[in-house]
């Protein structure tokens, strides 16, 4: 007697076994890879975990002046833009913020996982600091800026300084 | 009741959309290209060392053009031209992905790859039936997971569970949420209703299997999932992404 299986249905069994696979793998403890391979080719690795996580997200301010003595206020770098109809379908301004916060969310997460590391030898570390430099006032140029990383817990608890650049030209 | 949907229209309108949604996404790729010149955000100075090999592809101006044939293709998918087309199309999708460390929209790029990965099975010969159906169910069981796992994720969340979650969510900056809607989904009982309705679409997804008439329903309340995840955080790539996904998912159904 042939025990031999329909593609149709070894193509479902095999479908199902990953499924499964997959949620045992979400229920189990999340654990960082550290692999700049993993890393790069996560995108094939989906995870689909979307808002899961109540931490919010870091905050990026700079400051900006003519010299270390007269910084301005502090402010934030990332702004994000209205919602338009056409956001529905037409939205390169809003993906470049989602695209920032996450060099934000990169760096948080590398400084965290590496402690003893000098951040400016960080890759994340030289994005962000391009970030802000992009965002740096024409009339400021020439002059020094600063930058902050905060982190909250919830939205209306204090930041925590996770953070504080040295003072860079710009 | 609805007619099954046949496997050539499942195919072609996967690759119709995937080719929509990777069209435009490219354009806005294009439209932010400054962002990646050598005095830009994401300069090749600052990612060299980490792929030197790939320069010839990911500096500047052959990155531009990267974009370019990826916008050509992506219009050549949408046209039915066929065999290769999600071949270079994943190929060049996985380049788009390696210059920004990874990805450069999270998830809409993982779901793009999903689409992009089950296209090239199913252009790979298109004489074998059987390929193309492995390549619908595959995407159909990817975006059956993408619900679900998402669900379970937050559902192990004490503030998912509790309703408060989401109104954290829609007050963080990074989004900007329309005040409005921050107005609203401070109301604890708006909260906590949107918080339940979400726990449970997402987790209730599988059930879109049981018949065409099911899986039409599901999909049309999936599309307005995304429609006001676009209003609220601005997440349009997931609407043309996950929307290009939904023909292998109604393909799959119809088998039931």
């Amino acid at each position: 007697m042939s025990c031999r299986l329909e593609p149709g249905a070894a193509i479902t069994s095999l479908l199902a076994l990953f499924a499964v696979a997959l949620v045992i793998a979400v229920v189990l403890p999340r654990r960082h890879v550290a692999s700049a391979t993993v890393s790069h080719l996560r995108v094939l690795l989906p995870s689909w975990r979307f808002f899961d996580g109540l931490g919010t997200a870091p905050e990026l301010l700079m400051r900006v002046g003519p010299s270390v003595s007269s910084f301005g206020p502090w402010q934030p770098v990332i702004t994000v833009p209205p919602r338009r109809w056409r956001t529905l379908v037409w939205n390169p301004e809003g993906q470049l913020a989602l695209a920032s916060h996450a060099l934000l969310e990169r760096l948080q997460h590398e400084l965290e996982e590496q402690p003893g590391t000098p951040p400016a030898t960080l890759v994340a570390y030289q994005l962000v600091l391009n970030l802000v430099l992009s965002a740096v006032p024409a009339a400021a140029h020439g002059g020094v800026m600063q930058f902050q990383l905060l982190v909250r817990d919830t939205p209306d608890a204090p930041p925590t300084l996770l953070h504080e650049s040295v003072p860079h030209a710009c | 009741m609805l007619n099954a949907l046949a496997l050539d229209d499942a195919l072609r309108w996967t690759e119709r959309l995937t080719g929509l949604a990777i069209f435009v996404g490219t354009l806005e790729l294009l439209a932010l290209r400054r962002h990646c010149a050598d005095d830009g955000i994401w300069r090749w100075r600052t990612l060299q060392p980490e792929l030197p090999w790939l320069t010839p592809l990911l500096a500047y101006r052959p990155f531009v053009g990267v974009l370019l044939v990826q916008a050509a293709t992506a219009m050549a998918l949408m046209a039915g031209a066929g065999r290769g087309t999600a071949l270079v199309l994943w190929i060049t999708s996985l380049l788009v992905c390696l210059r920004f460390r990874g990805t450069f929209n999270g998830g809409s790029d993982a779901m793009q790859m999903v689409l992009l990965s089950a296209l090239v099975l199913a252009q790979w010969d298109p004489s074998r039936p059987v390929l193309v159906q492995a390549a619908l169910l595959y995407i159909a069981v990817q975006l059956t997971l993408s619900y679900v796992l998402a669900g379970i994720a937050k559902w192990r969340q004490a503030e998912w569970r509790r309703g408060t979650a989401l109104a954290a969510f829609v007050e963080s900056p990074q989004y900007g949420v329309p005040p409005m809607l921050q107005r609203l989904l401070r109301r604890p009982r708006i909260s906590m209703a949107a918080s339940a309705g979400i726990l449970l679409f997402e987790c209730a997804m599988p059930v879109a299997w049981l018949s065409p008439d099911t899986a039409l329903v599901v999909v049309g309340m999936a599309f307005g999932f995304h429609l006001v995840n676009v209003a609220l955080f601005g997440l349009n790539r997931f609407l043309l992404l996950w929307t290009a996904a939904y023909p292998a998912l109604l393909y799959a159904a119809s088998r039931s």
